[in-house]
């Protein structure tokens, strides 16, 4: 049933893009690759049971490193790209063996700063970044095969295809073995420890798993935009993701994806209120918090869908 | 190994919490197949001595060895690796997932099979899940939860929880489980049912070392017990001679002791 539906709205989005205007068509790739962000961040609140304000770094750092060594190393962006994903989890595992050995708080403010030091260093890294005029002009990737990606449909593709297999890579990782570990761990950590559990490595790994999620989509928000600058980097990107995994519903796969479609193409419906964007995204947190606690998915179960299975129920602590 | 060397030897354990003494120069030793019983009277140190030897925290001198392997210093995940699982006092279970769900963690946990084989459920993936599903289906039938198998843990009555509790000990048929208050909280009814399970689970091949209020309880199905004292051990015998130990009536037992 929810093969078949899934199998469904994947037809869909591949079928019906072609008849949409170029607009449209970016609205849909743009909430795609926000969808992507909030998968990364959705491995980490929703089955880690932790929030990340430095996950725009991740990010950032994936955008940036493939993007330079396509500009300045002259590489292909299909070259360039496992590259940057490597370099990307390296990076967040070596973060990560220091910053989970922090409990509650304080993993969330050294992330934090960890997130605001690679926007800096960003930033200030002139002569290879850009500083904060950033990088402009970068091109579409280069063929595959015979497959061509520079025009607004095709690039759609290319991130329909990345953002299922990057959904269908974390469903197969929560049913996996590590998955079910992942939930005891968020459940009850010191329970999980003495049942055989090894905490470190299965945190440090599901972080690693989420940058390596968050690069995905890294790479592919610069081609999107053709410009890269650190403002978009800030922790505000990091709370968007994290409001897109809240207001979507917590501790599911098809939530987060949900959360970044809502607030792609409401605050474009209600586009003179741009201004006020993080305002509205507070609250939005805010009302969806205590109203909702499962999200927008938490109303299909209101209106009868079938009981949310326990495993995929929203941790205490992210409601 | 000799075939009467102890399962467990607790060695000069001792513990220091800013300066007070909470655990000093602790001995003692748990034969295989025994059900030892650690008593004493409140703040004795026997949740200390039983956190020290669980691996909750390193003790700041002495050691503790399980069939030879030094345990001290391990994590609490190698230390359950090496067959030494322990329970919480009242009930600690992973409350959202159903009973299964909770039984299959510590098969999972301890398992170290891949992401991809256990994904696609192929080669060690399909292994492990027979091996899973046969592990849960014993200890479900072994502490009579089979028929509560889908029902989430925190939504049980307290006796049937702390029944899951010590079913996640239990995977994986450990040497050595540490029991912490099984009694706690129980009527005299469902205490001599907990009693029972104890008795069983030497018998399936599991020696048990316990900590207790209930005299009653301990009296009746420990072979031996260690009484610790502030801090320190006080004595340790069977039940008759600890019962009639002037020492351990004045420090503890009182009157209690002819209950």
């Amino acid at each position: 049933m929810r093969i078949v539906a899934g199998a469904a709205l994947v037809l869909l989005l591949i079928t019906v893009p072609p008849v949409l205007g170029e607009f449209q068509v970016f609205l849909l790739t743009q909430s795609l690759i926000w969808g992507i962000f909030a998968l990364s961040m959705g491995l980490l609140l929703g089955y880690l049971g932790q929030i990340n304000l430095g996950q725009a770094a991740f990010v950032a750092m994936a955008a940036y490193i493939s993007t330079v060594l396509r500009i300045q190393g002259g590489l292909s962006f299909w070259l360039a790209a496992p590259i940057t994903l490597l370099a990307t989890v390296f990076i967040a595992m070596t973060v990560g063996l220091v910053t989970l050995r922090l409990r509650g708080p304080y993993f969330v403010l050294v992330m934090l700063g960890f997130g605001e030091v690679v926007r800096l260093v960003i930033a200030n890294w002139q002569d290879v970044t850009g500083g904060m005029v950033g990088l402009r002009g970068i091109a579409a990737p280069e063929p595959l095969l015979f497959l061509h990606f520079d025009t607004r449909l095709s690039f759609y593709y290319l991130v329909l295809a990345t953002t299922v297999a990057a959904t269908l890579g974390l469903l197969g990782l929560i049913r996996s073995r590590s998955g079910r570990v992942l939930v005891a761990i968020r459940e009850d950590e010191v329970l999980a420890e003495f049942t055989g559990a090894p905490i470190m490595r299965s945190k440090v790994t599901a972080l690693a798993i989420s940058a390596f999620i968050a690069g995905l989509g890294g790479l592919l928000i610069g081609p999107f935009l053709s410009v890269l600058s650190p403002n978009q980097f800030s922790v505000f990107a990091s709370v968007d993701m994290i409001v897109m995994v809240v207001v979507g519903g917590a501790g599911t796969l098809i939530g987060p994806l949900l959360g970044a479609v809502f607030l792609t193409y409401v605050p474009e419906a209600f586009g003179f209120l741009r201004d006020i964007r993080p305002i509205l995204m507070g609250g939005l947190l805010i009302a969806v918090t205590l109203f909702l606690p499962g999200g927008l998915l938490g109303i299909f179960a209101l209106f009868g869908g079938k009981p949310r299975r326990p495993l995929e129920a929203v941790p205490e602590h992210a409601r | 190994m000799r075939a009467d060397a102890p399962l467990l030897t607790v060695s000069g354990l001792s513990k220091r919490f800013n300066g007070v003494h909470a655990v000093s120069e602790v001995s003692f030793t748990v034969a295989s197949g025994e059900i030892l019983g650690l008593i004493g009277p409140n703040g004795a140190g026997k949740t200390t001595t039983f956190n020290l030897i669980s691996g909750l925290f390193p003790p700041t001198a002495g050691s503790v060895a399980l069939a030879g392997q030094i345990l001290t210093g391990l994590r609490p995940d190698q230390v359950a690796a090496a067959g030494l699982s322990r329970t919480f006092q009242g009930t600690r279970t992973f409350p959202k997932l159903t009973v299964a769900e909770n039984l299959r963690i510590p098969f999972l946990a301890r398992s170290r099979v891949g992401v991809w084989a256990s994904w696609s459920g192929r080669g060690a993936g399909r292994a492990l899940n027979a091996s899973v599903a046969r592990g849960v289906a014993e200890i479900l039938d072994f502490t009579g939860l089979t028929l509560h198998a889908d029902v989430p843990a925190e939504s049980m009555p307290y006796a049937r929880q702390s029944l899951l509790g010590i079913g996640l000990a239990l995977a994986g048929l450990p040497q050595l489980l540490l029991l912490d208050e099984p009694f706690a909280g129980m009527n005299p009814g469902e205490t001599m049912e907990a009693a029972r399970m104890v008795r069983r689970i030497r018998d399936r091949g599991t020696t048990v070392l316990l900590v207790e209020h209930d005299m009653h309880a301990v009296m009746s199905i420990c072979d031996r017990i260690v009484v610790l004292d502030g801090g320190r051990k006080l004595i340790e015998g069977t039940p008759d001679i600890v019962r009639r130990d002037p020492k351990v009536i004045e420090a503890y037992l009182g009157t209690d002791a002819d209950a």
